[in-house]
């Protein structure tokens, strides 16, 4: 009955902010604003400028609500707008390397990360040369296909699936090499 | 598959991560939706005057296409009928006044001849009767008959071209061209004096009828034209009372005898 309460309130909300109200496009802000800009973040390093891309995020999910049909969660739609707004910006700046760069790392280091923090793995993707990062990102986070990834990125199939693979590597090499520093640190 | 759980792993940490957006995240979003309707409502001005604008375009063109159809229509009317009716009616004259001459010509040749058997008969101007003339015409007038059948099938000819000309604008012309049969008894009943009236004229400057008829004979022979004398003298008698007349009498008669010609043709026409 909740969960039937809180969509039925959500729906009205978004109806109301349709029309340009501003109480409820606040509150909808307010609700989802934190988890989006965690998902900017995975994409640009530094949070003002995360923000940055948040707010171009919300002001074109206002301004395209009406086309919104309900059919899947609006949590999942303002998501799929703030992921693309964060690749529009990054390759207009041509931030985008998708050039092979070969990176040489050790293959025995597999230590589980459910010890390690969300901070410690953003930093570990931080890292990642931007076209690593935002396959990585899409593929095992937002969960898109290679196929969805090489036509959002215009690029092809295998070479989505390269760049996750040594994404992956990088990201294993660089874990290792942060507990060494924090082992030698303790 | 180690690498899926990495992934997995990853993404797991990630579900749950938030950042508190900045204080004044909001009142910017907010500025940069402000500006966005205002945009948005010009746009909807901006359609409503263009469709506006084109609406009025379109209504003044219409009007002034209005009015310039309603100012043509008259200038047709002026303009165009009177140069048609000018320029058919002048041809048409041109026609009437060209046959009859030679027609009348033809007849009166004709009416000369009779005149001699029968004085007193006013010769009756239709072209059925002319025919019937023509038969009764003597082997001593054989070539000016044949003259006459010359004549005759010019006259056709030209009839035949009015025709085409007045066809199409006007049908009583034609008619009145092809078919036309005007008793000239009665015509010349019609516009000559009382009988009295030319008596009392005659009696004033003792004359009598024979007297003027020989005299208009000898003019016709003069002028080499072939009209009914019978005829001038109706047309003479008509306009006895005109003073200018009584004074000049000869020299009018003289030109009485060409204008009558053309007057008698045109009638028979």
């Amino acid at each position: 009955m909740k969960i039937i309460k809180l969509h039925n309130k959500e729906k009205s909300l978004i109806k109301k902010a349709i029309t340009n109200n501003r109480e409820a496009q606040q509150l909808l802000f307010e609700e989802y604003s934190p988890k989006m800009l965690g998902v900017c973040r995975q994409y640009v390093k530094d949070l003002h400028h995360a923000e940055d891309l948040l707010l171009q995020g919300f002001l074109k999910v206002f301004t395209n609500l009406h086309r919104f049909k309900h059919e899947g969660s609006f949590e999942g739609w303002i998501r799929i707008i703030m992921v693309n707004t964060c690749i529009t910006y990054l390759r207009k700046k041509n931030l985008i390397d998708l050039s092979d760069e070969d990176y040489v790392f050790n293959d025995s280091a597999t230590e589980s990360l459910e010890n390690t923090s969300v901070e410690d793995i953003q930093k570990l993707i931080d890292q990642l040369p931007e076209g690593y990062k935002i396959v990585f990102n899409l593929y095992a986070i937002e969960g898109y296909k290679h196929s969805e990834i090489a036509e959002k990125l215009e690029i092809s199939e295998s070479t989505s699936k390269t760049q996750l693979f040594k994404a992956r590597k990088l990201l294993q090499k660089n874990y290792i090499k942060m507990n060494k520093v924090v082992h030698e640190n303790e | 598959m180690k690498t899926n759980k990495l992934d997995q792993q990853i993404k797991k940490k990630f579900e749950n991560r938030t950042f508190e957006p900045s204080a004044s995240a909001w009142e910017r979003l907010s500025v940069q939706l402000d500006e966005q309707p205002k945009q948005k409502k010009i746009g909807w001005f901006f359609y409503i005057g263009a469709a506006a604008s084109i609406l009025l375009l379109v209504t003044i063109g219409v009007q002034l296409f209005s009015k310039d159809s309603s100012d043509f229509k008259p200038i047709k009317e002026v303009v165009v009928k009177p140069v048609d009716k000018n320029s058919i009616d002048s041809k048409i004259e041109e026609f009437i006044n060209e046959i009859p001459v030679e027609e009348a010509l033809v007849k009166e040749e004709i009416d000369a001849d009779e005149f001699s058997k029968s004085e007193d008969k006013i010769v009756v101007k239709n072209n059925i009767y002319k025919k019937k003339r023509q038969k009764k015409v003597t082997d001593k007038r054989q070539n000016k008959g044949l003259a006459i059948v010359d004549v005759k099938s010019e006259v056709d000819k030209k009839k035949q071209q009015i025709e085409n000309i007045t066809k199409a604008s006007i049908t009583k012309i034609k008619n009145k061209n092809t078919k036309i049969k005007v008793n000239a008894d009665d015509l010349l009943f019609s516009v000559t004096h009382t009988s009295q009236e030319v008596e009392q004229y005659y009696a004033k400057y003792n004359v009598d009828r024979d007297s003027i008829l020989n005299t208009i004979k000898i003019e016709l022979k003069k002028s080499d034209l072939k009209v009914n004398p019978n005829t001038i003298l109706v047309e003479v008698e008509r306009t006895i009372d005109d003073n200018d007349f009584q004074n000049n009498f000869l020299k009018l008669l003289k030109n009485r005898v060409s204008n009558i010609a053309s007057a008698i043709a045109f009638r028979n026409n």
